[in-house]
């Protein structure tokens, strides 16, 4: 006769069994395997942080006093994008796509392009877009595994193979710029070509603009020729009032093309 | 601005939080709100509730036990999940969650153990435990969306309080469903303890009104002026848009209207039949609320 001690000893030695057993069965296929996949899609997670380190979202406060960058020594990456000369060619959007294998149907980079105005009184305006590598960025906020990460030279990247892929950054990025890679599985964006900056190359949307719209450079250093952008003009970056301070900086953008683009008919 | 404005060349994105994600809500919302109503006999001391103590305790924990499924289903590597539990970033909203969805479920079960063994003081405890941690695991699942602060339906402080009653809401209408059917199939007598059903009705009527206060005051809140802002936008995706007849008709009304009046109304409120009707439709409302909520948020875009 079962007594109920008998059952639930049962119980618990069927259950542990199992669960050996399922753990011993998803290892076999691969499933509970912690570790990534390297070097499939992506570089292993410490290549690509680089020679930089990371900084713990929950210092991210005390980054943004005035004295971290002298401390770390480190650059501030930033990009300005001279909306003078944008012609509006979309070779930035597509170089990198053919770069980092971008698939179909996402976007690391893009640009948006409004008509004012009706032709022949017709004037167009771009807005090339990209990750703005926020001061404080939402996403790195957001990541219950940090997974998300901003590293001391202000570049956010994402550590591929801790991302679970919850969703949670594309939902409370104010700038669209995140998406799941279908391949890859994970959160991906524009993360300044990371890669090669280390290297001391330029990302490759800089490198192909054929009318130099597009800077790259250091902030920390005053003559280095975002500094030096920033400085002498006026400049305007996306979203200012969600206080995430991107450090990519728009001369001469449209006031309609900034955020969601509302049509017009005219009259 | 008059001038003409047309869009030449813009990319599309997907909605990140979908069905799966509101379908989580609505079961901790369940589970939550069958958890408070087992601490009013067992806590608070109301002898009227004591029936359903135990059954509320059950389907907590079960609906509990469903609940992080969606969560793991929904990720896009299912088989990381792991990783949610040893990489802590306090900042994260999520982070928080997931210590709330480990303690609660746990706390629960201790809960339960020791009602079912009729240990009065550690239920009492365990009871008054477990209240903090409910109003917790469904509370951040609020805070989830009024912290993205992009998402203008979803970044207001009432989405919490809004969350929680739902949650109640939601609860006490599975709540009749389940005395219902376990007095009418699964006791020995098939009687129905009539007052019982009547006054978790009356509790259901009440919470529900309250439900429809906080998405009145939030939907006049977005849509009151500047017809020009994102909230506006937001609001009217919900009473004009492609939402509209899941907002309208789905939650608005038959989850919320027509269930308070069939609860109130002196000549239909004295029927078990009834009562269980409007526990269904309220059901089906609060579903259709998750889904407006999570979908709707993110409908507007942002680029």
């Amino acid at each position: 006769m079962i007594t109920r001690r008998k059952f639930v000893k049962s119980a618990a030695l069927a259950t542990v069994a199992a669960a050996t057993g399922a753990v011993a069965v998803l290892k076999k296929i691969g499933l509970a395997n912690a570790q990534p996949e390297v070097g499939q899609y992506y570089p292993h997670i410490w290549d690509r942080l680089g020679n930089a380190k990371y900084i713990h979202p929950w210092d991210i406060d005390a980054r943004l006093g005035p004295d971290h960058y002298k401390k770390g020594a480190r650059e501030r990456w930033a990009m300005v994008i001279d909306l003078r000369k944008c012609v509006g060619c979309h070779l930035c959007e597509l170089v990198c796509r053919e770069h980092w294998d971008v698939p179909e149907g996402f976007w690391r980079s893009w640009v948006k392009a409004i008509q004012k105005g009706r032709p022949p009184n017709a004037k167009k305006y771009f807005l090339p877009r990209l990750c703005n590598q926020c001061e404080d960025p939402p996403c790195v906020t957001a990541c219950p595994t940090t997974a998300s990460i901003i590293r001391d030279d202000g570049i956010v990247v994402i550590r591929y193979e801790m991302c679970i892929g919850c969703r949670y950054c594309i939902a409370v990025c104010p700038y669209d710029s995140r998406f799941i890679n279908p391949r890859r599985k994970t959160a991906e964006k524009c993360d300044f070509c990371q890669p090669r900056v280390d290297k001391g190359e330029l990302p490759v949307c800089v490198e192909i603009c054929p009318v130099n719209a597009r800077i790259f450079g250091d902030l920390n250093d005053p003559e280095s020729d975002v500094s030096k952008l920033i400085r002498n003009n006026p400049v305007q970056v996306l979203r200012p009032e969600m206080g995430t301070e991107p450090q990519v900086y728009y001369i001469n953008p449209d006031m309609d093309i900034m955020g969601r683009i509302k049509e017009r008919r005219g009259r | 601005m008059v001038e003409e404005l047309i869009v030449l060349y813009n990319v599309p994105h997907e909605l990140p939080l979908g069905i799966l994600i509101a379908t989580y809500f609505y079961y901790t919302g369940v589970s939550a709100g069958s958890f408070v109503l087992s601490t009013l006999a067992y806590v608070f001391g109301y002898e009227k509730y004591k029936p359903i103590g135990k059954l509320a305790i059950v389907m907590a924990v079960i609906v509990l036990i469903l609940a992080p499924l969606h969560l793991i289903l929904d990720l896009a590597q299912p088989q990381r999940f792991v990783h949610i539990l040893y990489m802590f970033n306090a900042r994260s909203m999520i982070s928080w969650g997931t210590i709330m969805l480990t303690a609660y479920p746990l706390n629960c079960v201790i809960y339960g153990y020791f009602m079912f063994k009729e240990n009065m003081k550690m239920t009492r405890i365990f009871g008054l435990i477990g209240i903090p941690l409910a109003v917790g695991v469904h509370g951040y699942c609020g805070f989830i969306l009024s912290l993205v602060a992009i998402r203008s339906l979803w970044h207001t402080a009432l989405m919490p309080p809004l969350f929680l009653v739902s949650a109640v809401v939601s609860g006490v209408a599975l709540m009749i469903l389940i005395v219902i059917t376990k007095q009418r199939f699964f006791t020995l007598d098939k009687k129905i303890n009539v007052d019982l059903i009547f006054s978790l009705g009356k509790i259901l009527a009440w919470t529900l009104v309250l439900d429809l206060f906080l998405v009145g005051v939030d939907l006049l809140e977005l849509t009151y002026v500047y017809s020009r802002t994102e909230a506006y936008d937001a609001a009217m995706l919900l009473i004009k848009g492609p939402l509209a007849p899941l907002f309208l008709i789905g939650e608005i009304f038959l989850g919320g209207i027509v269930p308070f009046i069939l609860l109130t109304h002196p000549r239909t409120s004295s029927s078990i039949k009834v009562v269980t009707l409007a526990s269904v439709l309220v059901l089906i409302g609060i579903y259709a609320m998750r889904v407006n909520w999570v979908v709707g948020g993110q409908m507007t875009p942002l680029s």
